[in-house]
């Protein structure tokens, strides 16, 4: 019914699909706070963050199935905001794979291609069958297949219309461990196949770093960062990305000296330079990943040591890791711990046990320095 | 970053598709305004508005030169007459010959000149069926100069001979209803909100006082002031209401349907509880056989229980006899006719939901309760007090409810076993059927509604707590085996089953005899005992066959409408994701029937489907009445049948469709599927049981229902519910037990029919079906 072209954007961009200042409120509860995402053709985004951080209301916005409060989604630079779902081109997959139980697979992947004849509609649905792997499966019903097959079967369907964009929903959460790594790779080999522009939204990190090309991870309704994995990893935002992915120690209440030097207790740290301007003072966040710790030896002497005393080693396969707690310049101890993960053969060989009072040495290279404090997300993901 | 101005973003556009569901649930809204509302509102309004007709007769020129008539005006109960006598006007006041020039009392004032009327204003009328006059706001019947008559400054069209006007008379009717005299309206409502008021306030002080005792103990005696001035004040206004109230025929209905509807749901509700107790928590016998017979009664109207027990303990009755004096020594009479009577049978129409309650809310219980509670050392009676009774508190709260709210309203079986004993529903049938009170009758049938509302609005509050009791973790209770309690259990539950039986097929029994009871005392006179004549219905009023096959097509019709809108609605409501006011609006009313009472149903529709023409609020405007065309029709009893049942069958299909996945529409709306396409190929096929099933509660209730279609029906349309009243009435009762009969047979068979459909679905559809 729409015959009017939706308006152009002013802005010529090279992004596929484009939020802009997305705001979005249930009652009082702000589920999107001003959000901006840019995705290229072709890339493969994921959403990621804990529950309730608004990741899922993203993805119905973007697929139109919630209206935002402020803001505007733009597909191929078109303002896509006031169209309905039908309209947008889009392909959803969900966690409960939402088949229709009373028809047969073939019959449901075809579903969405009415425009076609009926035998090219069915060729069309046996290609995507062989897509998937599924064609010998084409006439069965949903409920005698597999968990796995039917999260399979719904990709193909969502596929089969050819659409310009593939939404994801926590696709694959309702599967068991094993099905759901071996999927992982598939979905990723069929986009990369197909060349579909793919939001992918997860609560599992393992799932967004193997399988996105970018990821962009929210917390509490705020985009916290976007950016790729290793980058995520390796120089996170703020201290929600830090403690969030991976496993992350904290070192907080700090105060810069100058822009590299920082005071934490009774030391004086090296860290690396933090983004953005830092006034001497000024408090900081001091971070550092478990395997960047190290215990040091005489060549350390230098600086960036702290005495700690070692809790608890846990064994943990490959590694060993092992729960320090710093130790004041006096040797009483602090409320601060820390985790360090070792090679099991070097904690055999430094015959490191619990009650040990020893020195580590944190790399000036890994120390991260954060201008935000400590929020509440961050110390959680040392759980998960 | 942010931008300092946030401009909203534009309304999504709904789509043709979005503009078509709104458009149907708008329907749908409107339907059960037209159905519900608007019918409701005319109760209310006939309630508190007195009808006054005004009739004017004048002569004409010619006639005036053969006799010295020269007009009449009769208004509210009043005839004046206008004669000539020797060039003079001269009045007659109901014709008593009055001075016209001290014609005005305090209720009249008549105005003539010469020997015309000029002004008659009437400022007091009698209600239909009461004796004292009320003040009313004044009616003005004036002569125009241009030669017509005004009546409240409306023309009068010529020819038309009576004309009605209302005037809002407030709480008259209730006042008078319940004797309260020489006290005003504004004094009589201003003491009940009092008491209403002063009361709340109390019990909330009360509550926080007892809750909050450490606290406030240091000023205790403010709120102990404060709640002494309440408890002042609600003695004081209640003395009032009391002082002035005296006992009246016509209030003592209200205390007996009361009485009957408590002692019902005390007794209903504890058989119910041990039978579905022995169905869930025993291991008894013969489980499946008394399932099915507790669901018997369902299959019959109520007047069939009144007919059994008037077989059985009636003043011929096998019971009442002594097995007709074969064993005279047994011989027992129980004072069938009245409370008793209509106890028996309301329990027996109440069990079978207050069972399917209670034995779901038994079934659906956390074995590991049981196991805690036993590993703690609670024994078998502490167990049942602590968890069993906590466990199943929201399903015995809402079996009280519906047995309360049944057995409060039922009209059948107190038509046929009540004597004496008046009620209210049968009082709202005699009001409007046999003394054509419409005003009284209105106000009777909102006595009814109002505990039954009460009930509703209080079950909904229940409902809504109950939420969350089973968790998916909870482990299902299988009982273990007793000896002692199983046999215990068969017993009991024997004994309700053939009281069932007994209830639901004496009167089958019955309407096989030829002549009860002396084909059995003296079957040396009566040689023939058995015989099928009863079934011909000839000689007998009622409408006979024709009434049953009108039945059959009534309830075809509504079981047909009503599953296709009922699902309809149902699916609009719950699958649709925007227009979020709209659908909650259309939920809202969809719920509403469920606290109606057929018979308030059956009295609202006979008062909105007659009036020629609505007035509209606040504006002078008069328009006419679109939906009158169907009075009279079948349409009207479908519609007021597919209103009485939508409740049940509109929650039935949202249960069911909420067991769908959320997820399909907007995997059809995203792949461009147009929703009704979906609607066919998906959700019908999936919920075809359910829509089964809620087609044969459509008529399978149709059949047996008589409160609502009895103020409905009509001579072209005779119903078999109401030929058993109407058979039953002129004392043919082997005749209205037949037809009650002919009533359970095709009730049963579209059950098993419904069984055997869904039966042959599951067989076809086990492959998609299979887990």
């Amino acid at each position: 019914m729409n015959k009017k072209a939706p308006k152009k954007s002013l802005t010529s961009t090279d992004y596929f699909i484009e939020v802009r200042h997305l705001t979005k409120k249930f009652g009082a509860f702000t589920a999107l706070d001003n959000v901006n995402i840019g995705v290229k053709p072709g890339e493969f985004v994921s959403i990621l963050g804990p529950s309730g951080c608004g990741k899922t209301t993203l993805l119905r916005v973007i697929a139109g199935l919630e209206q935002q409060n402020s803001g505007s989604v733009w597909i191929q630079g078109n303002d896509v905001s006031r169209e309905p779902v039908a309209n947008r081109q889009l392909g959803i997959v969900f966690q409960s794979y939402a088949l229709f139980p009373n028809i047969n697979i073939i019959n449901n992947v075809q579903y969405g291609l009415r425009q076609m004849t009926a035998p090219a509609r069915r060729e069309r649905a046996q290609e995507m069958l062989e897509l998937v792997g599924l064609s010998d499966q084409a006439d069965k019903y949903p409920a005698q297949l597999s968990g796995g097959q039917q999260q399979r079967v719904a990709l193909a369907r969502a596929l089969a219309p050819n659409p310009s964009l593939l939404l994801l929903d926590e696709p694959l959460s309702a599967l068991d461990a094993r099905v759901r790594a071996r999927l992982r790779g598939e979905i990723r080999s069929i986009q990369e196949k197909l060349g579909v522009t793919t939001i992918m939204v997860t609560h599992d990190q393992e799932e967004a770093l193997t399988m996105a090309d970018r990821i962009v991870v929210m917390d509490q309704g705020q985009l916290m960062q976007f950016a790729d994995p290793q980058q995520l990893y390796g120089a996170p935002a703020n201290t929600f990305v830090a403690g969030f992915i991976g496993t992350m120690n904290f070192l907080p209440d700090c105060r810069h000296q100058d822009t590299t030097t920082v005071r934490f207790l009774d030391y004086s740290l090296e860290s690396r330079p933090p983004e953005g301007f830092s006034a001497p003072e000024q408090i900081t966040t001091l971070a550092i990943r478990p395997e960047h710790v190290r215990i040091a030896d005489d060549q350390d002497r230098s600086s960036n040591i702290l005495r700690a005393r070692i809790e608890q080693i846990e064994f943990r396969g490959s590694v060993s890791r092992v729960m320090v707690r710093v130790l004041h310049l006096a040797g009483h101890p602090s409320a601060h711990q820390i985790e360090i993960d070792l090679q099991p053969k070097a904690v055999d060989q430094l015959q490191l046990d619990a009650r040990h009072d020893l020195d580590i040495y944190l790399p000036p290279k890994h120390v991260l320095a954060f201008s935000d404090s400590l929020s509440l997300g961050a110390g959680q993901s040392h759980a998960a | 970053m942010k931008p300092l101005f946030v401009e909203p973003a534009p309304r999504q556009r709904p789509g043709l598709q979005g503009w078509i569901r709104r458009l149907l649930i708008l329907l749908a809204c409107l339907w059960l305004a037209v159905g519900v509302l608007l019918p409701l509102a005319e109760v209310f309004e006939k309630a508190t508005t007195l009808e006054v007709q005004v009739a004017i007769d004048e002569p004409t020129e010619e006639q005036k030169t053969l006799d010295p008539f020269r007009g009449e005006i009769r208004v509210a109960g009043y005839s004046i007459l206008l004669m000539e006598e020797a060039g003079q006007g001269v009045l007659y006041l109901n014709n008593r010959r009055i001075d016209p020039v001290d014609v005005s009392d305090d209720h009249l004032q008549v105005r003539i000149s010469d020997t015309r009327f000029e002004q008659v204003v009437i400022t007091s009328a009698i209600p239909p069926g009461q004796t004292e006059r009320m003040p009313i706001k004044p009616v003005k019947i004036e002569r125009h100069s241009g030669g017509y008559w005004l009546i409240d400054s409306h023309p009068f069209p010529l020819g038309d001979a009576v004309r009605t006007v209302t005037r809002f008379i407030g709480l008259a009717n209730f006042m008078y209803y319940f004797g309260i005299h020489d006290l005003t309206q504004k004094q009589f409502v201003g003491a009940f909100f009092l008491i209403l008021l002063a009361g709340f306030l109390l019990v909330r002080m009360l509550i926080d006082f007892v809750r909050e005792k450490p606290a406030t103990l240091r000023t205790w005696y403010l709120p102990a002031a404060v709640m002494l001035l309440l408890a002042a004040q609600i003695a004081a206004s209640g003395q009032l209401i009391y002082h002035h109230s005296g006992q009246t025929n016509l209030a003592q209905s209200t205390w007996n349907s009361l009485l009957v509807a408590f002692t019902t749901t005390l007794v209903a509700v504890v058989l119910a509880f041990i039978y579905a107790y022995g169905l869930t928590r025993t291991r008894m016998v013969g489980k499946m056989l008394f399932r099915v017979i507790a669901m018997l009664p369902l299959f019959a109207p109520t007047m069939l229980y009144g007919l059994s027990l008037v077989y059985l303990f009636g003043n011929q009755g096998l019971v009442t006899t002594g097995f007709f004096g074969k064993v005279s020594w047994l011989a027992w009479d129980i004072n069938l006719y009245g409370f008793t009577g209509i106890v028996l049978a309301e329990i027996a129409f109440t069990f079978p939901p207050a069972m399917m309650i209670l034995s779901v809310a038994l079934a659906h219980t956390d074995a590991r309760l049981y196991e805690a509670s036993s590993s703690l050392g609670a024994g078998r009676i502490r167990t049942f007090f602590m968890v069993t009774l906590p466990g199943v508190k929201y399903g015995l709260l809402s079996a009280i409810f519906v047995c309360f709210t049944l057995s409060f309203t039922d009209f059948g079986a107190p038509k046929i076993v009540g004597g004496h004993f008046n009620v209210l529903a049968v009082d709202i049938y005699k009001q409007v059927v046999g003394q054509q009170n419409f005003g009284l009758g209105a106000t009777v049938s909102l006595i009814l509604l109002a505990p039954t509302l009460l009930a509703f609005v209080a079950d909904r509050i229940v409902q809504r707590r109950s939420h969350a009791a089973l968790t998916a973790r909870s482990v299902p209770l299988t009982p273990g085996s007793l000896p002692w309690r199983d046999r215990l259990y068969t017993v009991l539950c024997g004994l309700i089953a053939a009281a069932i039986l007994a209830i639901l097929f004496t009167a089958g029994i019955g309407s096989f005899v030829k002549i009860w009871p002396y084909g059995f005392s003296h079957p040396e006179i009566y040689p023939e005992l058995w015989t099928l004549s009863h079934y011909r219905f000839e000689g007998v009023g009622g409408g006979g066959f024709k009434a049953f096959l009108t039945s059959l097509r009534m309830a075809g019709y509504t079981a047909l409408f009503g599953t296709i809108i009922t699902f309809i609605s149902a699916y609009l409501i719950e699958k649709t994701r925007d227009a979020q006011k709209l659908r909650q609006s259309a939920y809202l009313l969809s719920i509403v029937p469920l606290a109606l009472p057929g018979l308030v149903i059956g009295i609202a529709y006979v008062f909105f489907f007659n009036k020629p023409t609505f007035s509209l609020p606040f504006i002078d405007l008069q328009i006419a009445n679109p939906f009158t065309f169907i009075y009279g029709t079948m349409a009207i009893l479908v519609l007021s049948n597919i209103v009485h049942f939508y409740t049940v069958s509109f929650l039935t299909a949202t249960t069911a469709l909420r067991q769908l996945d959320k997820e399909f529409e907007i995997v059809s709306e995203s792949l461009a599927v147009p929703f009704y396409r979906t609607f066919f190929r998906v959700t019908v096929p999936v919920c075809f049981p359910a829509i089964v099933e809620i087609a044969a509660y459509y008529f399978v209730s149709a059949m047996a229902t008589v409160s609502a279609v009895i103020f409905l029906y009509n001579s072209h349309l005779p119903l078999a519910s109401v030929a058993v009243v109407n058979m039953d009435d002129a004392g043919d009762t082997a005749a209205a037990a037949a037809m009650c009969m002919l009533i359970v047979a095709v009730n049963i068979l579209v059950r098993l029919g419904a069984e055997g459909v869904c039966w042959l679905f599951a067989g076809k559809t086990r492959q998609w079906r299979q887990k």
